[in-house]
């Protein structure tokens, strides 16, 4: 190669651009933003009214005589709601993951060589849950961001009704939105097959899924281990394991089904066969 | 023949002395089994339609209700008579000798009931739709499907008229299933001017769909190109949504586009035709 070529090639900005930090091991230092902390419980008294703040979304609470109001101020304001309920002056806000499985698009489509493993973040939009009292009733559970409905499945006969992230995944953190009404997802993808396969789109069981909470009020689920096995097997194992090496996590919400996450398959090779 | 009063004294007696005979405590006993029997079986009805509607189809946990229904019944009666040292395989015997003349008779003087109770069973066995699916008959009734019965199946229709249709004449007849699948196509089929710019007017109709909550992301919407028309290009822009919000989304995103078009001052052609086909 011509020596020109070379003293070229070494000037531009990839060639001497420092590797990157395992981003594990560097969560605490780089991300340590502190989120603010808008979960837990609360007092009303009745005949009184408390706003609260969380993200862009403005929620005011008016407690009655056996009664509670909420309305919420996002994207325009919702209608009021009116919840019946004989309870004490306690209210708790709980972040929540959504309800169904979501599909999320990577920031590009990657190839995964037989026997390598892809790790990619996932930024998921909370739910809140509201509930009043001691032992709890549940009022009112919305989400903080409407996201579009899409069908995940080998054909429009048979398949799944997800929710699609508008966010796609990245496998740097720092790529995606950390504030207090996302949670972070950590996904492993191996690929045990005969050969490369290209990943395109992941579906994740939200449902089975349970948020965490670090000492920085940022919200984690589990740590996913995705591993599609051969062709053979369509069926790709899901394996959760704690949130990262990460200290003094809490839990903040269990998963709303406890059984073990099914996954159809991981790469699109597959799933259009 | 005239009436006199010793006659009558006569039969009187003779009811009374026949009365006499009768062991009240017996039937009173007998009585009180039956209906606990009865009392049983629908309460039996109930946890069977309970528990089938957890595992089966709306469908099957009904003829499951009826079937159980039918023989606690006659199991009600059977039990207890047997209990009490009445003779049932003589009754049975009899009834289901009786039953079988008048079987007999009834099917040779309804041929069409036969018929039907026929293609009811092919129905129930062929499962072409089930109960709660929404069906299109002959391109003309459509409703939600009530019940499929042994004669008929009775349909509602979306303003709420009820509507009997022997099953042969269904069996014979082309039907849609339209809620067979989770998910379902809105075409919007749309004529444009010949000088429209075909880009700008997908650009406008992709962003409307995504705009629409009730259109998924995935299939994903597209615009084809159906044929020049004579007065027009003739287009068909198509979204997907769910069988809960499908008509929503018919109402929905034909005022959405309708909307766009004005706003970015999308001409229609002199006749402007647009009109909503479903898949």
């Amino acid at each position: 190669m011509k020596s020109w070529l070379l003293e070229k090639l070494k000037n531009l900005p990839f060639i001497q651009k420092k590797a990157k930090a395992d981003p594990i091991q560097s969560l605490d230092e780089e991300h340590s933003a502190e989120q603010e902390l808008w979960w837990g419980s609360f007092l009303i008294e009745e005949e009184q009214s408390r706003f609260f703040k969380i993200g862009q979304l403005v929620t005011c609470v008016d407690r009655f005589n056996h009664k509670w109001h909420i309305t919420t101020y996002h994207e325009g304001e919702q209608p009021l709601k009116t919840f019946a309920a004989q309870t004490s002056n306690e209210i708790t806000f709980k972040p929540m993951l959504p309800d169904r499985s979501l599909l999320s698009l990577l920031d590009r489509p990657c190839y995964i060589p037989l026997g390598e493993t892809l790790r990619v973040y996932l930024s998921v939009p909370l739910w809140i849950q509201i509930s009043a009292g001691n032992p709890t009733t549940i009022l009112d559970e919305f989400a903080t961001e409407t996201l579009a409905d899409t069908w995940f499945g080998k054909s429009t006969r048979a398949g799944e009704l997800c929710y699609n992230n508008p966010i796609p995944g990245s496998p740097r953190l720092e790529d995606l939105p950390q504030d207090s009404t996302h949670a972070i997802i950590l996904v492993s993808i191996e690929n045990r097959t005969r050969g490369t396969n290209l990943l395109n789109e992941l579906k994740i069981p939200l449902e089975h899924l349970s948020l965490y909470s670090d000492k920085k009020n940022r919200l984690w689920t589990e740590h996913l281990h995705m591993y599609q096995d051969d062709s053979d097997n369509l069926e790709a194992l899901v394996v959760k394991s704690p949130p990262l090496p990460l200290s003094d996590f809490q839990l903040i919400s269990p998963a709303r089904v406890t059984i073990k996450p099914g996954l159809k398959n991981l790469f699109s090779s597959f799933l259009w066969e | 023949m005239p009436f006199s009063l010793p006659d009558l004294d006569l039969t009187f007696n003779n009811f009374i002395d026949a009365l006499k005979d009768i062991d009240f405590f017996f039937i009173l006993k007998l009585s009180s089994y039956i209906v606990i029997s009865i009392l049983l079986t629908l309460y039996m009805c109930r946890l069977v339609g309970k528990v089938s509607a957890r595992h089966f189809s709306a469908h099957h946990s009904q003829l499951l209700r009826r079937i159980t229904f039918y023989i606690g019944l006659v199991l009600s009666f059977v039990f207890p008579l047997h209990a009490f040292g009445v003779n049932v395989t003589a009754l049975l015997g009899a009834a289901g000798i009786a039953a079988g003349i008048v079987t007999a008779a009834v099917a040779f003087a309804s041929q069409t009931s036969i018929s039907n109770f026929l293609s009811g069973m092919f129905l129930i066995v062929e499962k072409p739709f089930e109960v709660g699916d929404v069906v299109r008959i002959n391109n003309d009734t459509m409703g939600e499907v009530l019940s499929i019965d042994l004669l008929s199946v009775k349909i509602r229709t979306k303003d709420n008229i009820f509507v009997r249709i022997p099953n042969e004449s269904l069996l014979k007849s082309q039907f849609e299933n339209v809620t067979r699948f989770p998910i379902r196509r809105c075409d919007v089929k749309l004529q444009m001017g010949f000088n429209e710019d075909l880009q700008k007017l997908k650009k406008i109709l992709l962003e409307v769909a995504k705009q629409n909550p009730l259109c998924l992301v995935s299939p994903a919407p597209e615009l084809s190109f159906l044929e020049f028309g004579e007065a027009a290009l003739k287009l068909q822009f198509s979204v997907w949504s769910t069988q809960t919000s499908f008509s929503s989304l018919q109402t929905s995103i034909q005022t959405d586009i309708q909307v766009a078009f004005n706003k970015y001052d999308i001409k229609l052609p002199a006749s402007p035709a647009i009109h909503i086909s479903q898949t």
